[in-house]
């Protein structure tokens, strides 16, 4: 870990720079000391020859880090409680040493040591199906049970499901790769997640506190997923959906791949589907996962729930087994009045069978026995 | 009122009482007709005053009593047989009579007159005035009436009497409507129970053609609010003939200027769309598409049932007591929101829909996800059950409603529900597992229970309290935008 603050100021200052490319960092800072890569950045003086050719993207560079104060930055990093670790400092995570990518530099929050365990990159769409969260949750939640951290993105969707079932579970931990500053929540609606991970688990992120999230960002945020995950698990995914980047990412990198699969009628599920067929190994159960770790599963007893009360129940539960009904569906298949059935969904809902997704009924199991 | 003096001096022409470029036009209309009508214009000095002297008047009505006017003057009719007449109506430069906007609200002003307007405006006038109106064609027509050569076109008495003779209107029949049970339903419950309808759904879902089914549904009009309708109607110029009985259904496109909706006009106040609404269905397509300062205007209107509009000049209030059909896509993309099938995120989905957040939105009981018909039920050939037999069952929970509390459902506050619509064992466990789940404000609440009371009135259930299943049903005709929708 870095203690001169104003060698974390400079590097805060360096890493936030919006003109500042992730590859660019790593060649200033494996020639230059951040300090004096800065202070040559401001006077415009040349840098590593192979840097910067081009004059223009050079005075950018300049006008951007004439914009902050170092000195701010560093205040700002340890207001948040922001630790910055370099490759080559005892902190930095043995699992990105060797990266051909690895980041120059990190910004972590929460606790370190999470990093040593076990680790698990789950990750999916944002706009994912009540099924596919109620997977990550449930993988999520499992794999913590096993103590394995999960790695994962604080996305929407896929990835906010992940965090929270391991937040609801224990004891292994959670680890949060953010495309932002690590003291945003993107998107806003995860404050509270974020709060709660820097608490007893770990956030980490390749830019400084303060910096907005980016889209380009992201497919650098995923490689970071990929490199910290001994196996990726891939959800739900579109057909050209983010998590299809961790998971080329993770290929290259020689982290195995998994995806859970799902029908094939469904957009959410393709992406996954199409690394089945390209022979990712399928997630049927958590135990798959742990298997390829080399864990043995604990045993675990389901809870029960209440079963449904009527025939009419069990025929709507079955009709909604092939995808998101609607009220309108239900009404029409099952011939009874709209009062019974919205009454026996209401029920169907209430006792856990049923998810109600903005007027989209689905089953709320997830494909995953325990 | 109009006043004519015919005078020595030079030949002229002139009109006093402030009116506009159209009234003024008047004088030249007015001497064709006249003359057309081979009767002789004075070659003299013509002063009209159009009283009072202070307002502006505006349009084509008043050339006909300028020109009664200007024959009195000259003794080519009798001076005392206008004694008790009213005269409204535009001439054309051969004499003709034609029939003009706003007869009906004339005819209010003074309804004990006799009235003579165009043959076109007899039905309105009928059903407003309380004397004899009469109908006339042309200017010579009249002259030859009064001169006592010929008799009073006759005027049939079953015009301007509920109904009137003009053919029924033809209005769109449920039905057409194939599958949609819950929208069907809910157009039902709307109709019983005066409750405020959004219409969330996909294009092609059908929204629109539900949505002009409403006034089918809905009871006739009573004479006083017809009467108003009538008056609103013929103020407008879109009036047809007689008496309105059939709620209207009006629907302004979303680029509608707010003068549009509630109505204006510098001088002469023409009403608007959610006047033209009055009595019946004010339907917004689209409703996140119009300009959240047009919806806004909707406010008052909801709130107390009128809608003034205030000029420098003037200031008037208009009836505007409609039920309101609203009309979304329910994201950016219109696929609904159906998980995996949708391609907007959560947070393009939210935005597009808090476009409509806030008070107006709070007005719906009635919040109804419409999804494309099944195959299935388009080529059954099946047909629903028709307006007819929907509406007869709707006037019966409406009269229900109004003869043991006094008002329709959609008006209950929260303590006429607690009286009338008490919540049974399965229906409080319901609402309390709702709302211990976030999903039910203390609003919504209000909401659920007034739609349970309209759907247990529909059922026929005397008692005074709804159960479970009517909960359940109600429950799932308010769930598009709550809180889970964003979070």
């Amino acid at each position: 870990m870095i203690s001169d603050p104003e060698v974390i100021g400079a590097l805060a200052v360096l890493a936030g720079l919006r003109s500042m490319s992730r590859r660019r960092l790593a060649m200033i800072l494996a020639v230059h000391d951040p300090i004096e890569a800065l202070e040559s950045l401001r006077l415009g003086r040349p840098l590593v020859p192979a840097v910067e050719p081009r004059a223009d993207v050079r005075e950018r560079l300049r006008v951007q880090s004439l914009a902050v104060s170092a000195s701010r930055r560093a205040a700002r990093c340890a207001e948040v409680g922001v630790s910055v670790t370099v490759p080559g400092d005892g902190d930095y995570p043995p699992a990105l040493i060797d990266d051909p990518e690895r980041p120059a530099v990190l910004f972590l929050r929460g606790d370190r040591a999470v990093l040593a365990d076990r680790r698990v990159g789950v990750v999916g769409t944002r706009n994912a199906t009540a099924a596919g969260r109620a997977t990550a949750a449930d993988l999520g939640a499992r794999l913590a049970e096993a103590g394995v951290s999960v790695v994962s993105g604080l996305a929407r969707g896929i990835d906010t499901a992940s965090h929270r079932g391991v937040l609801a579970s224990g004891p292994g931990r959670a680890v949060a790769v953010l495309g932002n500053g690590p003291d945003l929540a993107y998107p806003r609606s995860n404050r509270d997640l974020l709060d709660r991970l820097v608490e007893q688990h770990v956030v980490l992120s390749e830019w400084p506190p303060g910096t907005p999230p980016e889209a380009f960002h992201f497919p650098l945020r995923n490689r970071v997923i990929a490199a910290l995950s001994e196996v990726l698990v891939v959800v739900e995914s579109r057909a050209s959906g983010g998590s299809l980047i961790t998971a080329r990412a993770a290929l290259e990198r020689g982290v195995e791949v998994m995806a859970v699969p799902g029908s094939p009628r469904s957009p959410a599920s393709e992406g996954a589907n199409h690394l089945l067929r390209d022979g990712a190994a399928p997630v049927t159960s958590v135990n798959d996962v742990l298997e390829v770790l080399s864990i043995t599963p604990p045993v675990r007893v389901a809870p029960a729930r209440r079963p449904p009360r009527s025939c009419l129940a069990i025929e709507l539960f079955e009709a909604c087994r092939d995808g998101p009904r609607s009220l309108d569906q239900l009404v029409s298949g099952s011939g009874a009045g709209v009062a019974p059935v919205a009454s026996a969904v209401a029920e169907l809902v209430r006792d856990g069978w049923l998810v109600d997704e903005a007027g989209w009924l689905e089953v709320a199991v997830s494909g995953l026995p325990p | 009122m109009v006043e004519v003096h015919v005078g020595p001096g030079l030949p002229s022409f002139t009109m006093l009482g402030l009116p506009d470029e159209s009234c003024r036009e008047a004088r030249d209309r007015v001497r064709a007709a006249v003359l057309s009508s081979g009767l002789s214009w004075p070659d003299r000095r013509v002063t009209v005053n159009l009283a009072p002297p202070t307002h502006r008047k505006s349009g084509s009505g008043l050339d006909l009593a300028i020109a009664v006017g200007v024959l009195a003057a000259t003794e080519q009719l009798e001076p005392e047989s206008l004694s008790g007449r009213a005269f409204a109506g535009e001439l054309g430069l051969d004499g003709s009579v034609r029939p003009v906007a706003g007869v009906a609200p004339m005819v209010g002003v003074d309804p004990e007159l006799e009235w003579v307007v165009p043959s076109g405006c007899v039905g309105e006038a009928a059903a407003v005035s309380r004397g004899e109106v009469r109908s006339v064609a042309s200017l010579g027509e009249l002259v030859e009436v009064f001169a006592g050569r010929a008799a009073w076109s006759s005027v049939s008495s079953a015009v301007g009497v509920a109904h009137g003779s003009e053919s029924p209107v033809v209005v769109d029949d449920l039905a057409e409507v194939r599958g949609q049970p819950v929208a069907r339903l809910a157009l039902e419950v709307a109709a019983a129970g005066g409750h405020h309808l959004l219409f969330v759904g996909s294009p092609g879902a059908g929204k629109t053609m539900l949505a002009r089914r409403l006034p089918g549904l809905l009871p006739d009009l009573d004479h006083d609010i017809g009467l108003e309708v009538t008056m609103v109607q013929s103020a407008a110029g879109v009036g047809g003939s007689g008496l309105v009985t059939r709620p209207p259904f009006r629907a302004p496109h979303h680029t509608s200027s707010a003068a549009a909706l509630v109505g204006g006009g510098s001088h002469m106040v023409r009403p608007g769309e959610i006047s033209l609404a009055h009595g019946g269905v004010l339907f917004l397509d689209e409703m996140g598409q119009f300009a959240p300062a047009v919806l806004d205007t909707l406010r008052e209107a909801l709130e107390t049932g009128r809608v003034s509009v205030g000029r420098v000049n003037h200031h008037v209030s208009m009836p505007a007591r409609f039920q309101l059909v609203g009309a979304t896509n329910p994201c950016p993309c219109g696929e609904a929101g159906a998980p995996g099938v949708c391609a907007c995120d959560e947070r393009s989905r939210h935005r597009y829909l808090s476009r409509l957040s806030g008070p107006l939105l709070d007005r719906f009981d009635l919040r109804v996800r419409v999804s494309r018909p099944e195959v299935g039920d388009l080529l059954s050939g099946e047909r629903g059950e028709s307006s007819a037999e929907v509406a007869a069952r709707v006037a019966r929970a409406r009269a229900r409603a109004i003869e043991s509390r006094g008002m329709l459902n959609a008006d209950l506050d929260g303590e006429a529900l607690d009286r009338w619509a008490r919540l049974d064992d399965d229906a409080t466990a319901l609402l309390r597992s709702e709302m211990e789940r976030g999903r039910l404000t203390g609003r919504g609440y209000h909401r659920v229970r007034r739609v349970a009371r309209t759907l247990a009135d529909l059922a026929g259930g005397e008692c005074d309290s709804v159960d479970g299943e009517l909960v359940a049903a109600a429950l799932s005709m308010r769930s598009v935008f709550d809180r889970r929708v964003v979070s």
